[in-house]
């Protein structure tokens, strides 16, 4: 397959550093910069995708998709309705994208780089002209199964300005479901047969799979959720905001404000990563896994997502404790140019970040835009590797070896934690905030490993701060802070 | 005279003592009562409402602030100019966990006069204030992550104030230059979003003729066509930072209808509403897009183009080979002209045997 034509356009840009004149903020050893993107293409990106070519596809909230290589940018395909996601087989780079209204396979049937075909392969979801009701996506399971997720409604009419929408809205949430299966995620079959998967979604902004083919989404705050969080999607799982049990067979005919916000607790498996709103990210992205082999550094099969409203990118370390994931989220880079709402690695372990802050704003400036994030694989980051849990309390890990004078003392250490509260009002604060104290604290692996000592809480979320730790090499932590979702305990088993 | 006013800002129980001091005040002393400046938002529109304020030099106030949009907000006064401004929100952006419980202010004293809490949606907070004793203009802004951009506003301070511009409100100009106008020249355009009075599930079609169309891409029908330029797409696309777009695109011609107003086509049965499912469309350069679908699970192809003559659409059909059961097409002949290339009419039912539905040509339009 030809992958550019003559008549192409085809554009001078170069990626410009950007670490010498904005706030950039990241580990030692990552390089951000930031690629050009030529005069007239807007490019709010919606998804990120690699062909089997290298060549970069971008799905935008305009509603266009543009490849990418080098030098070089080319419209594929136009014309559709806010497309944010997208997903390109390895094997046939076959393409596949998620757009506000449907599941939409794109075909260049013949040959011109130009998409001729736009194949719907599914549209069962509701869909009415809410502004609110984003369709996201899109990950594709080893049986070539598609997954996305569907936003909520805005059915609240203080916010939405009319009432036309005001259908669902459980205990005076703001949002509803003005339309089938909003608030749910969907299975596609590789014939388009649609299935309901998982609810309780309020707005799933970013789902990712790792190579296990688990999926994870991100949701964003607001009500029913106390802060963003990061989820697993399983089969029929209830993540927690009550609207999307009106499509669901056993509330049919049911009236969901006669339950109540326990009984819908009881219901629902609690998020495995907390994002910490305000301090850490206001509305998170895409979830993307490390799973470069180490080109990316030494965080292997870690998950990084971006912040809209923050324009930073996180890291989270998930682990299996009582049988359900929880985990712990570090900052990682701070200062992008936009809101990061999609994260993609190159076949190199290059990390592509891509951009869009128009409506929300984010601290990054630009409205739109991409950068990449790339590891001089030699330089080891000063970071706190893992927070992981033992019977006796937190194992922390490092990345390389700390001054084992400081990581010894209990004086580095301030650990607080409190509780997100379910409701359905907007958000939560960190309620019943407890200073947490440090019985004592092992240190193995060399200065590599901490295990601090110490009686837990369930149901908790623990900022573990390290205040003045340093590398045994001297170097500072550059994110001196973790925060670890607590939602059980170990009991015997190890980290 | 009155009850104390220090600073403080959980409200409710100052509202009352608020209240009562008032009423005391304005038996006793009614020209000293406090002023009392409100500022909220606009909603969705990342704005104050307020875009200026003015006290004389000294003055003391209540300043107000309610956050009635839908995400979290503050109002930080600071002495300085506009540069000062966006520095103060850069440092509140930097300021990374320590953020939120410091209500989004940085430690910069010498800048910073006052301060709201961060406020959730629907809660308030308010300062008493004594203005500075030096005329000039103090900005505030909202010190969350991006929200100064936009969320900006002057409090002047000078001593002999216009009294009908004490206070400035801001006026929402967001769709004021946001117009895009999307118009095909050579080709046909294809764009998808929603459209003033239209199907959610839209697909919208340009000629370069001037006749459009949109087609409803979950009823597999033409909605609605209309004559003269094709779409203003700015609410869809955002043309300006604060626009969160999504929203209804503009038709920018006259509207025509174009048939029955529901899918037009029965399979063996007139009575029997069909199943329809629509299966995607294709482009080709400068022809007429084809739509495609199904019925009762037959595979239908549908052309669509200007007709020939008058204001209407020329539909071009392919159905499935395998149809055993005549095709049936409605269509109100006494709203419209219509020709067809194949078929007979009994009233406004067109008959086509299955040996002529294969490919078949109908033209649907309105004198001029």
């Amino acid at each position: 397959m030809r992958l550019f034509y003559p008549y192409m356009l085809i554009l001078i840009s170069a990626l410009s550093l950007v670490n010498a004149f904005t706030a950039v903020k990241a580990p030692a050893g990552y390089l951000v910069e930031t690629v050009t993107i030529p005069e007239g293409i807007t490019l709010g990106v919606g998804g990120l995708a690699f062909d089997q070519h290298g060549v970069l596809y971008v799905t935008t909230r305009e509603g266009q998709v543009w490849r990418h290589k080098g030098d070089q940018w080319q419209l594929f395909a136009d014309g559709m309705h806010e497309v944010l996601g997208i997903y390109i087989d390895q094997v046939s780079d076959e393409v596949w994208v998620m757009q506000r209204p449907e599941l939409t396979k794109l075909i260049d049937q013949d040959g011109d780089g130009r998409a001729d075909i736009y194949r719907t392969v599914s549209a069962e979801w509701g869909l009415t002209d809410n502004y609110h009701e984003y369709a996201f996506g899109l990950v594709r399971d080893q049986d070539g199964n598609f997954y996305g997720t569907l936003n909520t409604s805005l059915s609240w009419a203080g916010w939405a300005g009319s009432s036309k929408w005001d259908i669902g809205r459980v205990h005076d949430g703001k949002m509803g479901r003005a339309a089938r299966y909003r608030g749910w995620s969907f299975r596609v079959t590789p014939q388009g047969e649609f299935t309901p998967w998982s609810m309780g979604m309020r707005s799933p902004a970013g789902i990712g799979m790792n190579r296990h083919g688990e999926i994870f989404y991100t949701d964003n705050q607001g009500d029913w959720n106390g802060s963003s969080t990061l989820q697993q999607i399983t089969k029929g799982r209830f993540h927690g905001h009550p609207s999307s049990l009106m499509d669901h067979p056993d509330f049919q005919g049911k009236d969901l404000n006669a339950i109540s916000v326990e009984d819908y607790r009881q219901m629902r498996t609690p998020p495995s990563v907390f994002f910490i709103h305000g301090d850490l990210a206001n509305s998170p992205g895409e979830p993307v896994f490390d799973e470069t082999g180490g080109r990316f550094g030494p965080f292997e099969d870690q998950i990084f997502v971006g912040d809209q409203t923050r324009s930073n990118l996180m890291r989270i370390c998930l682990e299996k404790v009582q049988g359900q994931y929880q985990g712990a989220i570090f900052n990682f880079i701070d200062g992008l140019q936009s809101g990061v709402v999609r994260n993609q690695f190159d076949s190199q372990g290059t990390l592509y970040v891509g951009q869009t802050g128009r409506g929300w704003r984010s601290a990054g400036e630009k409205i739109f835009g991409l950068q990449t994030v790339r590891w001089d694989h030699q330089t080891t980051p000063v970071e706190i590797l893992a927070i992981g849990l033992t019977p006796e309390g937190f194992e922390l890990r490092f990345t390389q070896p700390m001054d084992s004078q400081l990581l010894a003392s209990t004086e580095q250490y301030a650990i607080e934690h409190w509780e997100y509260l379910y409701r359905p009002e907007y958000g939560s604060p960190k309620a019943g905030k407890i200073q947490a104290q440090i019985e004592k604290i092992t240190l193995s692996h060399g200065g590599m490993r901490a295990l601090l000592h110490m009686p837990l809480l369930e149901g908790r979320v623990y900022q573990i701060q390290l205040k003045g730790m340093r590398a045994a090499s001297g170097g500072p932590l550059t994110n001196p802070m973790g925060w670890y979702t607590l939602n059980k305990r170990r009991l015997n088993e190890r980290f | 005279m009155i009850a104390p006013m220090k600073s403080i800002s959980k409200n409710t129980r100052w509202c009352s003592l608020f209240l009562l001091a008032l009423a005391v005040s304005s038996l006793c002393t009614p020209a000293v009562a406090q002023r009392v400046v409100s500022v909220s938002t606009l909603p969705g529109k990342m704005r104050f409402d307020v875009d200026q304020f003015t006290l004389t030099p000294g003055e003391k106030v209540r300043l107000v602030f309610t956050n009635n949009d839908e995400m979290l907000h503050n109002l930080v006064v600071i002495r300085g100019d506009e540069a000062t401004s966006l520095a103060v929100a850069q440092r509140a952006w930097a300021m990374g966990a320590a953020a939120a419980e410091r209500q989004f202010v940085p430690d910069m004293p010498d800048h910073i006069l006052h301060h709201t809490k961060v406020l959730e949606p629907g809660q308030q907070d308010s300062i008493d204030l004594v203005a500075p004793k030096v005329e000039g203009s103090y900005p505030y802004l909202c010190t969350l992550p991006g929200h100064a951009f936009s969320m900006k506003g002057i409090m002047l301070v000078k001593a002999n104030p216009e009294p009908d511009k004490l206070v400035v409100k801001a006026v929402d100009k967001s769709e004021e230059g946001s117009a895009f106008v999307l118009q095909p020249h050579h080709h046909p355009i294809i764009k998808r979003a929603f459209v003033e009075n239209g199907p959610p599930r839209s697909v919208m079609v340009g000629f370069p003729g001037g006749i459009n169309f949109c087609f409803d891409a979950e009823s597999c029908f033409v909605s609605f066509g209309w004559f003269g330029p094709f779409l203003d797409i700015g609410p869809d696309w955002g043309r300006n930072a604060n626009q969160r777009g999504g929203g209804p695109v503009k038709v920018l011609g006259e509207r025509f209808t174009t048939g029955a107003g529901r899918f037009p086509l029965r399979i063996g049965s007139k009575e029997l509403t069909p199943q329809v499912h629509f299966k995607g469309y294709q482009v080709r350069g400068e022809q007429a897009p084809t739509f495609e679908y199904t019925v009762n699970g037959a595979w239908f192809m549908e052309t669509i183009e200007p007709a020939e003559k008058g204001i209407g659409l020329k539909h071009t059909f392919k159905s499935d080979p395998g149809l055993v059961a005549p095709l049936h097409f409605y269509c109100d002949r006494s709203q419209y002209l219509v020709e067809a290339s194949a078929g007979d009419w009994d009233g406004n039912w067109l008959t086509l045997d299955p040996e002529v539905a294969t490919t078949f040509t109908l033209q649907i339009y309105q004198e001029p």
